[in-house]
């Protein structure tokens, strides 16, 4: 997937509605899944169309897309942080354990997870190096998999292997990164869609 | 578990309420819940969301165009109003009682829970915004010679001109008296202040003194300007209104210059409904320049603050409460 031009982005800092449809179209699809790993999957889209609303409203100016990245992934974040802790008081007399245990864990996760643009920064080039140092076989299906977003059924097709082999390459590449950005670890790979 | 079923688990999407097995291991230690959540912030991060087909990317985006320029409440609003129906069994955005006070006219008493915001027509056409932890009582029907408003809080009066019937804007025992004008009043009964800021027209400024109840001391507000009565020394001070002064009412936007952060963490305490506590006096007196939105979401607004400040400070949410620290 491309990264964004500076002309688009100069054009959305102009509040422009081609580039906001641009940025949207890039940006929805991949803050939707994110949200969905804490949220129902009925409220991730909306709480990432209302990051992207008050984004509109509010007219923020972008030096560079790691900047807007952070903007919106931290909006969104922030918006499911809002949504875990309503959840919460709303089933708070409902004595569903796992329930509890699993909006503790998360809130705990999404308090934890750093979106400033620094870090965002820092961390892309750790990502490009990890992954070329991934064995080829392991770096290929990591790619498939996540940055064209196959599915590991179809990871295997592509690639004439079993779906355990997918999975087991895909888990080796996680333990790879998570070496590698283990100051940083619960950052950031979406980065990886800007390496080539 | 080892740490490749756990990631198979993760990577499954299995959510951690589903699964009583990854349930049980993160519960385990404090370790194991530290790994879990390593894991799971990287695979979320990972997403791409290219399963994502076109058509819902489209619906997604018509849903927001149909959405912006503020023609849409923020979901997380609506959010928030279902919180409230189970912390405070509100759920409108505000209740209307209706009492006797002579038996001859109904007064409606209007009040505005903190962390909503309303508007409302009298009986005379006038309209009046009223913001955050305000009450508003008015008649039914305006009747005699003055058109008679209780406030507590903070409204913005677009009033009809009626010189035969002037409107007057009772504050504790101070009143604001109008033909027919545009201006704001802000009086909490917990603050040490009352202001009165005028857009157009002309308002008389009725600071009680004396000892009988009908004495003041009157002071006229220039178009463009606010009144502010110190309720501790007794002063008066005059100044411009600020430049961001009608976003705050048409828009719900707060713009602030220099302001301390305690004077601000008042103001936000009302908009969004908490209390903040700071652990330092020198906090308080920190000060920040910018803008907040009323449809902002708190968490959004603490960050923006804390890369705001020069020197760092730290916040934690606990059950309606703020706990700033450096």
């Amino acid at each position: 997937m491309k990264a964004l031009t500076n002309e688009i982005l100069q054009l959305l800092n102009k509040h422009q509605e081609a580039a906001f449809e641009v940025v949207f179209k890039l940006y929805y699809p991949r803050l939707v899944y994110f949200a969905k790993e804490f949220v129902p999957d009925s409220e991730s889209k909306n709480l990432v169309q209302d990051a992207f609303i008050s984004m509109w409203d509010k007219k923020p100016q972008f030096i560079n897309e790691s900047q807007l990245q952070s903007y919106l992934y931290t909006n969104v974040k922030n918006n499911c942080l809002m949504f875990l802790r309503h959840e919460k008081v709303k089933k708070k007399y409902k004595s569903e354990a796992a329930f509890q245990k699993q909006n503790q864990i998360y809130t705990e996760a999404l308090n934890g997870l750093d979106t400033s643009t620094v870090t965002f920064q820092e961390i892309e080039s750790i990502i490009e190096k990890t992954l070329s140092e991934l064995p080829d076989r392991c770096r290929e299906v990591f790619i498939l998999s996540r940055m064209e977003g196959k599915k590991n059924k179809e990871v295997a097709e592509a690639l004439d292997i079993s779906v355990k082999a997918v999975e087991a390459q895909i888990t080796k590449a996680l333990k790879t990164l998570r070496v590698s950005l283990k100051d940083y670890l619960p950052l950031v790979a979406w980065l990886l869609i800007n390496v080539k | 578990m080892d740490s490749e079923k756990l990631i198979h688990k993760i990577t499954e999407k299995k959510a951690l309420k589903d699964s009583e097995e990854l349930l049980n291991y993160v519960s385990e230690s404090g370790e194991n819940t530290k790994e879990y959540i390593r894991y799971k912030t990287l695979w979320a991060m990972l997403q791409t969301g290219n399963e994502m087909d076109e058509e819902t990317v489209n619906q997604g985006y018509k849903a927001v165009k149909r959405n912006v320029n503020g023609r849409r409440k923020s979901i997380l609003l609506n959010i928030a109003k279902y919180a409230a129906i189970v912390i405070l069994a509100v759920s409108a955005g505000y209740f209307i009682q209706y009492r006797d006070i002579d038996s001859e006219i109904a007064m409606n008493e209007i009040f505005v829970p903190k962390g909503n915001r309303t508007s409302v027509v009298l009986p005379d056409g006038s309209k009046v915004w009223l913001s955050n932890g305000t009450k508003l009582v008015y008649p039914e029907s305006f009747v005699g010679d003055f058109r008679n408003v209780q406030l507590e809080g903070e409204g913005f009066f677009e009033v009809i001109h009626d010189e035969h019937h002037p409107f007057i804007v009772n504050v504790g025992e101070h009143r604001i008296k109008v033909l027919g004008t545009k201006f704001a009043v802000v009086a909490y009964p917990d603050d040490d202040e009352v202001k009165a800021e005028l857009v157009s027209g002309k308002i008389q400024f009725d600071i009680h003194s004396g000892a009988t109840e009908e004495s003041y001391k009157s002071f006229m507000v220039k178009p463009m300007h606010s009144l502010v009565y110190d309720k501790t020394s007794g002063k008066v001070y005059e100044s411009i209104i600020p430049d961001g002064f009608h976003d705050y009412w048409q828009k719900g936007t707060y713009r602030f210059r220099n302001e301390s952060f305690d004077s601000l963490a008042t103001k936000i305490a009302r908009i969004y409904n908490v209390e903040i506590i700071f652990s330092d006096e020198e906090l308080k007196t920190r000060t920040f320049t910018g803008t907040l939105s009323v449809d902002d979401n708190i968490y959004t607004l603490m960050e923006v603050f804390k890369s705001a400040s020069g020197k760092p400070f730290g916040y934690k949410f606990d059950s309606g409460k703020i706990y700033i620290d450096k």
